[in-house]
């Protein structure tokens, strides 16, 4: 089948054959190895074949043993339709100048997608690259990534994870935040940990340095619970100094004053859209509308933007927009107390949870209606890590008398 | 002479009896020698030894080649008539 295929593809002519013995002229192109297929018989004297152009040259010259006459009535393949197309010029030229432009245009970089996450600057970064030869309208044989990510690596500190992908005639940025380096501790300097907070303490997890408060105690913001001074030990024998290091875990109380409006606006649509288009040819864009009925302050825009593209990969310097305006009406709408304040408490517990080292325990909240609002006051029980380290200058304990006078 | 060729007269010269097979809606025979009649009811084919002859309806050559003849068509009848004892 794919070998009949490719016959039709170099050239194939269907023929009539007349004569007084058809078989005859079946049987010499047979002889003359030549290909015959979807015989067909029509009278008596006449029967229709299809053969390759090459077995049609090879049967013109074993026509004379053949007593029969032989009439051409369909052409089909490559070779008759370039055949035809070479009368057409003007049409043969337009298509080779329009393959060659489309081949032109799929070597610029149409398409470029910056994609910096919050903290890297965007603007900083469009420059770099546009100084390493990522641009809209730049040649896609100037581009080379490794470049371009170590110069966004040298003039961009925020810039930690680069990821640089070229899609067809389309290139993508992506810049993740670098993350800090953590502080090197250094284990040498005296500190103790302070109470950050006031609370009751639960539990502690001492690694380092002199604990000086139990479970059980209550604590101020600012008291020392653990001291860099370490009194005489079986294990050390002299008094010294130690970077006072661990957990502290506390009972603590949260509360929030939060004070609500119980109306809000909302909005709803009026039902009433307009559609704008435009072309954007290149870095260019052509507007294909006069004006707008909309003012845009009061309008939801949705854009959607179709690139005219050869297959998925290869992008072409033109796309349609269509921006859809639907037109809304601010409404104020008015809520309940209740419901306003049990949201607003609840916003409030679940941004407090996902800050706290530690958990929370139990919570309760009162209401208060004034003016056109409610007053949310919320108390939340929690347990949660109250040690923070700073310098301790705390003086080292003198030795024991008894071990001195041994000595 | 190419080997093509080559190999193509050899098999002309050991060929043996005709072969019948009907594959994927066609009829081919092979080791034939060529067409003796050709309608749209029978189609005789000539073989070493004798002579194929397919009677049916609506028949065609589907391909003629010198390896085989393939015959589409509402095949009813297949018989082979045996030539010099």
């Amino acid at each position: 089948m794919v070998g009949r295929w490719l016959a039709g593809a170099a050239g194939e002519v269907r023929i009539r054959v007349r004569g007084a013995a058809v078989e005859r002229f079946l049987n010499v192109a047979m002889r003359g190895e030549v290909g015959l297929w979807d015989v067909r018989r029509i009278d008596a004297r006449t029967l229709e074949a299809t053969l390759s152009l090459r077995d049609f040259y090879a049967l013109r010259r074993m026509m004379g043993r053949t007593g029969c006459r032989v009439h051409v009535i369909g052409r089909r393949g490559l070779p008759f339709w370039a055949a035809r197309l070479r009368a057409r010029r003007v049409l043969l030229g337009g298509a080779a100048a329009l393959a060659l432009v489309l081949v032109l245009l799929t070597q610029f970089v149409w398409v470029l997608e910056v994609d910096a996450a919050p903290g890297v600057p965007a603007t900083a970064l469009r420059q770099v690259l546009r100084e390493t030869g990522i641009y809209e309208g730049a040649w896609l044989g100037g581009v080379d990534t490794d470049v371009t990510r170590r110069a966004i690596q040298t003039e961009i500190p925020e810039a930690g994870v680069i990821a640089i992908t070229r899609i067809g005639n389309a290139i993508r940025v992506e810049v993740d935040v670098a993350v800090p380096t953590p502080e090197r501790i250094d284990r040498s300097a005296p500190t103790g940990l302070v109470a950050t907070r006031p609370g009751v303490i639960s539990r502690l997890e001492v690694t380092g340095g002199q604990a000086l408060v139990q479970p059980g105690a209550a604590v101020e913001t600012g008291t020392l619970l653990v001291s860099s001074a370490v009194p005489n030990t079986t294990e050390w024998g002299q008094p010294h100094r130690a970077h006072g290091m661990g957990r502290v875990m506390a009972y603590t109380s949260r509360t929030a004053e939060l004070l609500c409006p119980l109306t809000r606006i909302e909005y709803q649509d009026t039902g009433r859209e307009q559609v704008r288009y435009a072309l954007v040819l290149g870095t260019r864009r052509i507007n294909l509308y006069l004006g707008s009925g909309i003012p845009a302050g009061s309008c939801d825009k949705i854009i959607e933007k179709t690139r005219l593209s050869v297959g998925s990969r290869l992008l072409l310097p033109a796309a349609l927009v269509r921006e859809t305006y639907r037109e809304r009406d601010a409404v104020p709408v008015t809520l309940d107390a209740e419901t306003v304040g049990s949201a607003a408490a609840q916003q409030w517990l679940d941004e407090l949870a996902a800050s706290l080292d530690g958990t929370i325990l139990d919570s309760r909240f009162t209401l208060a209606e004034e003016d056109g609002a409610v007053r949310v006051r919320i108390t939340a029980a929690c347990e949660e890590q109250i040690a923070a380290e700073m310098l301790d200058r705390t003086p080292l304990p003198e030795p024991p008398e008894q071990a001195q006078a041994e000595d | 002479m190419g080997l093509r060729a080559f190999y193509a007269a050899l098999g002309r010269a050991v060929q043996g009896t005709p072969r019948v097979e009907v594959e994927g809606g066609r009829l081919v025979v092979e080791c034939h020698r060529g067409v003796r009649a050709y309608s749209e009811t029978c189609i005789r084919v000539d073989c070493p030894g004798g002579e194929v002859c397919i009677e049916g309806e609506r028949l065609t050559l589907e391909a003629l080649s010198r390896a085989e003849v393939s015959v589409r068509g509402q095949v009813r009848q297949v018989t082979l008539h045996r030539t010099g004892g």
